[in-house]
C-alpha cells in the first residue's frame, strides 16, 4: 500500500517554511516579533488587576477603552513584524527557484503554476500567522477570561479585525514579496523593491488626498487599505469611517497586481524572439 | 512500475501547431511515434525544444492535439507523473543540498516523505553523485550538475524520459557515463526515450526510431533499426599493407571502392559479399584491419533531409 | 615543420592551474586538443593565440614569440569559446573592425569582410545586430571573425559546440579544406568521434599537462599494457574461437551473446589480422566482419587516461 503522500502545492509550502526558517536572521526576527504579544498580555493583566487598577486611577469603563487600545497598537506592531518577516524570508524562496533555471523542473511536476504561487503564498501566510492573528487572538481570548464578565461579548469584533485583517495584510505582503523578488529575481533587490512601493504608495496617497481634500486616496496605500478595514472595530478614530468598500477594492487591485506580475515572469519556458 | 505506457505509442502529433512570439515554430504536425526510444533531430529552430515543451504542457498548441503514452497532453498529474524530465539549460535550485532537492521534487511527483528521501538518495547514487548529495547544488560543477538533472528526471520512476540535449558540453567521460546510464535505464527498467540531440551517434547509440524536424516541421520519420538492416551492400574498409593494390584487387571482381578520409567505402550491386573482400585482400598479400556495414547511416540520411546531399 | 611551440610553459591564473611544464610542437595539419573540463585545452589555446601570457616558458607561433606586440596578429586567427558581441555591432561591421585590427587597409578590410561573410553562409545576415543571432550563426561569425585576414594559423575553441549536424558537417570541412591549403589548424572539442573523424594528430590534455600526442593509432601503439581488441562478426563464433584461442599472443577470446560474433584480445595483432583474412577468404567459420574495438578516439582517451592514472 502506498501512504498518502501531500497534495503538490502543500509541498512547495512545507519546503517554503523549512527554507525560511533556515535563514539565522529571519529566526531572530521571528522571535522579537513575539515579544509585542508578550508585552501586550502584561498590559492587559495589570488593567484587569483590581488593585493596581486602583492605583493608577483608572475607573471601571476606562479599563475597557484601554484593552482596545493596547489591541490597536498590537495590530500595528505585529503588521509591521509581519511585513519585516515577509521581506526578509520571501526573496529566499522564489529567486533562487528563478535565477537558475530551477522553474521548469517544478512545473514538469504535476504543479501548475497556480499550484506553486498558492503553495508559496500558503507558505508565508502560515509562518506569519502565529506572529499575526494567531498570537493577537491569543490575547484576544486571555484577555476575555482577565478583563469583566461581558467584555468579550462587547469585543467580538475586535477578534473578527484581527483574524480577517491579518489574514489579509499577510496574504497582500505575501503576494508583494513574491511578486517583486520573481520581477528583480535578486534577494535585496527584492528587499528593497518592497519597502519603495509601500513607502511610496503611502506617501502619494497621503499626499495625494492632502492636497484633494479626498480621504478615498489614502487607500492608494496597502498598509491604509487594511487599517480602513479595521479601524471600526478596533475603535481608531485615525482613519476616517465609511471607507470600507473602496479599502476592498484596493486591496483587491493590489492582489490582482501581484498575481498578474506573478503570472507573468513565472514561465516554465522563455520564449526568445 | 506499471507497464501501460508500453503499448501506447510514445508521442501521437495531430495537426499540432504551436505559435510562440507571432512565429509559428511548430507547423501542423502530424506525426505517430510508436518506438521504445525516439530520437528528435533538426537544426537549431527547427522546433525540436518547442515540442517538448509543448508535451510537457509549457505551450499551450495554437491549434491540433498532441498525446504522450496515449494521453492527451494538458490531462494534468496523471501524465506529469509518468514523465521526467531533463532540461537543456542549467536547471538547479541554489542553497539546497542534492538530496533536498531531488527528494522534493519527488514528492512533487507524488511520492510521500520517506519514500522520496530513499528514492532521492537511490537515484543520486546511481548518477554517480554519492558522495556530492550532502553539498548544496551550486557548488557542482557543469558535468555534476548535468547528471543531478538526470538523477531529479528518474526518482520518481518515469515511464518516460525526455533528455534535451544531455550530452552537451560534456567532457568525454561524463558524456559516457550520460549514456550508459540512459542505456541502463532503457534496457533494464524499460523506461522509454524522448531524445532531442544535435549528437547523431548518440541518437544512433540510444534510438530505434528518429524524426527529423525541418521549419517546425517533420522532414522525415525513420525506424533506425530497418535502416541498419537495409545499410547491407556497403562497407566501411581498412587494410594493412598495399591499400592500392587491394582495392585495385577489389574493384577487378566488381566492388565499388571510395576513399573516404583514412578509410574506403566499398560498395557493392547484390553480387559480392565480405568474403570476396576478405579473399581480395589475401590476393594481394594485405590483411584487413576493419571491415564492417556502414555506420554512419544516420549522417546521410539527415543531410538528406537537410537538402544537403543530392 | 613546427609552427606553433610551447618550451616549458607554465601558466596560472592567481591560484589556479592553466597550464604547467608544457613542450609542444604543432606543424601543420589538423590538431585536436582533447581532455577533461579544466584540463588547459583553452589555456593552451589563448596562449598561442597571443591572448594570455605565459608566466614562465615561451610560445612561439611560426617562430615569433607571442609576446611580441602586434607581430601575431597577422598570423593567427582565433575563435575563443566564448565571445560576447556588443549589443549595437553589426556582424559585417564586427568583420570589418577585426580585418582592420589585422592591419588590412580600410578598403581591403571591407572587401575581405564581405567575402568571408559570404564564406560562412551569413551574407544575409551580415548587416543585421550580431547579438541577435542564433547560436549556429554567432558560432559561424566568430570562425568569420578568425578567417577575415586569412591566417595560415587557425585557434579554434570548442567551434562545434552547439551546432547542429549540418552546422557541424560545414565546420569540419571548412577546418580540412584550410589544412588542405597548408593551413595549421589547432582545436579542442568534447566530442571523440568528431576528433577522430577530423584530426590527423590528437594531443591528449590532463591536470595542465601533456599526457600523450601523435596520430590516434601511434597513440594507441604506445600503450604496451593493453593488449589489442578485435571483433570478428562470423556465422561459427564457438568454432572461429577454438581456432584463434591457441595462437601465440592471444590473451583471451570470447563468445558474444546474441549475434555471431567473437572478441579477441592479443598482443599480435599483425598475426591475428592476418589469420582472420586467410580464414575468410577460405569461406572458413562464416567470416563476414572484423573491426578494431579499443583504436577509436573514446577508447585510446580511455586508455590514456588510466595509464596516467596509474604513472602516478
Amino acid at each position: 500500500m502506498r501512504r498518502r503522500s501531500l497534495p503538490p502545492s502543500l509541498v512547495v509550502a512545507r519546503y517554503a517554511v523549512a527554507r525560511m526558517l533556515a535563514g539565522r536572521r529571519f529566526r531572530q526576527a521571528y522571535i522579537l516579533a513575539l515579544a509585542p504579544p508578550t508585552v501586550a498580555l502584561a498590559i492587559l493583566y495589570v488593567l484587569s488587576s483590581a488593585p493596581l487598577i486602583e492605583q493608577l486611577g483608572i475607573r471601571g469603563p476606562a479599563a475597557g477603552d484601554a484593552a482596545l487600545a493596547v489591541f490597536r497598537a498590537l495590530f500595528r506592531w505585529q503588521a509591521f513584524a509581519a511585513f519585516v518577516l515577509a521581506a526578509l524570508g520571501g526573496p529566499e524562496i522564489v529567486s533562487p527557484d528563478l535565477v537558475d533555471g530551477g522553474l521548469p523542473l517544478l512545473l514538469a511536476r504535476p504543479l501548475g503554476r497556480w499550484g506553486y504561487v498558492r503553495g508559496k503564498v500558503g507558505g508565508v501566510m502560515a509562518l506569519l500567522a502565529p506572529v499575526t492573528w494567531g498570537s493577537g487572538l491569543l490575547v484576544w481570548l486571555l484577555a476575555a477570561g482577565l478583563l469583566s464578565d461581558g467584555w468579550w461579548r462587547g469585543h467580538l469584533a475586535v477578534a473578527g479585525a484581527i483574524l480577517g485583517g491579518h489574514i489579509l495584510w499577510t496574504a497582500e505582503l505575501a503576494l508583494l514579496v513574491l511578486a517583486t523578488s520573481a520581477w528583480v529575481r535578486n534577494r535585496s533587490a527584492a528587499q528593497g523593491l518592497m519597502l519603495g512601493i509601500l513607502m511610496v504608495l503611502t506617501s502619494v496617497g497621503a499626499i495625494s488626498a492632502q492636497v484633494l481634500h479626498n480621504e478615498l486616496l489614502t487607500l492608494v496605500s496597502p498598509p491604509m487599505a487594511v487599517a480602513a478595514l479595521v479601524a471600526p472595530a478596533l475603535g481608531s478614530t485615525r482613519v476616517p469611517a465609511g471607507l470600507g468598500p473602496a479599502a476592498c477594492l484596493a486591496s483587491a487591485t493590489l492582489v490582482a497586481i501581484c498575481l498578474a506580475v506573478l503570472m507573468a515572469r513565472l514561465r516554465a519556458a522563455e520564449v526568445v524572439r | 512500475m506499471t507497464g501501460s505506457g508500453g503499448s501506447a505509442p510514445l508521442v501521437e502529433l495531430d495537426g499540432l501547431t504551436v505559435r510562440l512570439g507571432g512565429r509559428t515554430v511548430l507547423d501542423a504536425v502530424t506525426a505517430r511515434l510508436d518506438g521504445r526510444a525516439v530520437g528528435l533531430l533538426g537544426p537549431n529552430g527547427a522546433g525540436k525544444t518547442t515540442l517538448i515543451r509543448t508535451l510537457l504542457g509549457f505551450h499551450r498548441p495554437a491549434a491540433g492535439k498532441a498525446a504522450v503514452l496515449g494521453l492527451p497532453v494538458g490531462s494534468g498529474a496523471a501524465l506529469a507523473r509518468r514523465i521526467g524530465y531533463m532540461p537543456e539549460h542549467e536547471a538547479f535550485i541554489a542553497g539546497m543540498t542534492g538530496v533536498r532537492l531531488v527528494r522534493m521534487l519527488a514528492e512533487l511527483s507524488g511520492l510521500d516523505r520517506r519514500e522520496a528521501l530513499e528514492r532521492a538518495h537511490e537515484a543520486l547514487v546511481w548518477a554517480g553523485l554519492g558522495e556530492a548529495r550532502y553539498r548544496t547544488v551550486e557548488t557542482y560543477s557543469a558535468g555534476m550538475r548535468q547528471l543531478l538533472k538526470l538523477a531529479q528526471a528518474v526518482v520518481h520512476r518515469p515511464q518516460l524520459l525526455i533528455l534535451d540535449e544531455p550530452t552537451n558540453a560534456l567532457d568525454p567521460p561524463a558524456r559516457r557515463r550520460m549514456l550508459e546510464l540512459v542505456e541502463h535505464l532503457r534496457d533494464t527498467e524499460g523506461v522509454r526515450v524522448l531524445l532531442s540531440s544535435h549528437m547523431l551517434p548518440d541518437v544512433e547509440r540510444l534510438c530505434d526510431q528518429v524524426m527529423i524536424l525541418r521549419e517546425g516541421r517533420p522532414a522525415a520519420v525513420l525506424d533506425l533499426a530497418a535502416e541498419r538492416r537495409e545499410a547491407r551492400g556497403l562497407w566501411v574498409v581498412e587494410v594493412s599493407g598495399d591499400e592500392a593494390a587491394f582495392a585495385t584487387a577489389a574493384a577487378a571482381v566488381g566492388f565499388g571502392v571510395a576513399r573516404s578520409g583514412r578509410r574506403l567505402r566499398v560498395t557493392a550491386a547484390g553480387g559480392p559479399g565480405p568474403a570476396e573482400l576478405f579473399a581480395a585482400a589475401d590476393r594481394t598479400g594485405t590483411a584487413v584491419v576493419r571491415l564492417e556495414a556502414r555506420r554512419d547511416s544516420l549522417r546521410d540520411i539527415y543531410l538528406e533531409a537537410m537538402g544537403e546531399l543530392p | 615543420m613546427t609552427i606553433v611551440s610551447f618550451a616549458g610553459v607554465s601558466r596560472f591564473y592567481g591560484e589556479v592551474l592553466g597550464v604547467a611544464g608544457i613542450d609542444l610542437s604543432i606543424g601543420p595539419g589538423i590538431t585536436g586538443l582533447v581532455g577533461p573540463n579544466g584540463a588547459g585545452k583553452s589555456t593552451l589555446l589563448g596562449l598561442a593565440a597571443a591572448l594570455l601570457r605565459p608566466d614562465r616558458g615561451e610560445v612561439r607561433v611560426g617562430g615569433i614569440p607571442t609576446t611580441k606586440p602586434g607581430g601575431l596578429l597577422r598570423l593567427v586567427g582565433a575563435c575563443p569559446q566564448r565571445l560576447a558581441f556588443p549589443p549595437w555591432a553589426t556582424g559585417i561591421g564586427l568583420l570589418e573592425e577585426a580585418a582592420s585590427l589585422a592591419g588590412l587597409p580600410r578598403r581591403a578590410a571591407r572587401r575581405r569582410a564581405g567575402a568571408v561573410l559570404a564564406r560562412v553562409g551569413l551574407e544575409e545576415a551580415g548587416p543585421r545586430r550580431a547579438a541577435g543571432y542564433s547560436k549556429g550563426m554567432q558560432q559561424r561569425l566568430k570562425v568569420a571573425r578568425a578567417l577575415v585576414h586569412d591566417p595560415p594559423v587557425l585557434l579554434l575553441d570548442e567551434p562545434l559546440d552547439g551546432l547542429d549536424p549540418v552546422g557541424r558537417e560545414w565546420m569540419m570541412h571548412l577546418m580540412r579544406e584550410r589544412a588542405d591549403a597548408g593551413g595549421t589548424v589547432v582545436v579542442s572539442t568534447h566530442v571523440l568521434h568528431e576528433v577522430e573523424a577530423i584530426a590527423d594528430r590528437v594531443v591528449f590534455v590532463a591536470d595542465g599537462r601533456v599526457v600523450a600526442s601523435g596520430a590516434l593509432g601511434e597513440v594507441r601503439e604506445t600503450i604496451r599494457s593493453e593488449p589489442a581488441r578485435y571483433r570478428v562478426v562470423c556465422g561459427a563464433p564457438r568454432e572461429l574461437a577454438a581456432t584463434l584461442v591457441v595462437r601465440e599472443g592471444t590473451v583471451s577470446v570470447g563468445v558474444e551473446p546474441g549475434e555471431g560474433a567473437v572478441l579477441v584480445r592479443t598482443f599480435d595483432q599483425d598475426g591475428l589480422l592476418a589469420a582472420v583474412t586467410r580464414l575468410a577468404a577460405a569461406g572458413r567459420f562464416g567470416i563476414t566482419g572484423v573491426a578494431p574495438v579499443d583504436r577509436d578516439a573514446e577508447s585510446v582517451y580511455a586508455y590514456v587516461m588510466a595509464e596516467r592514472g596509474r604513472s602516478r
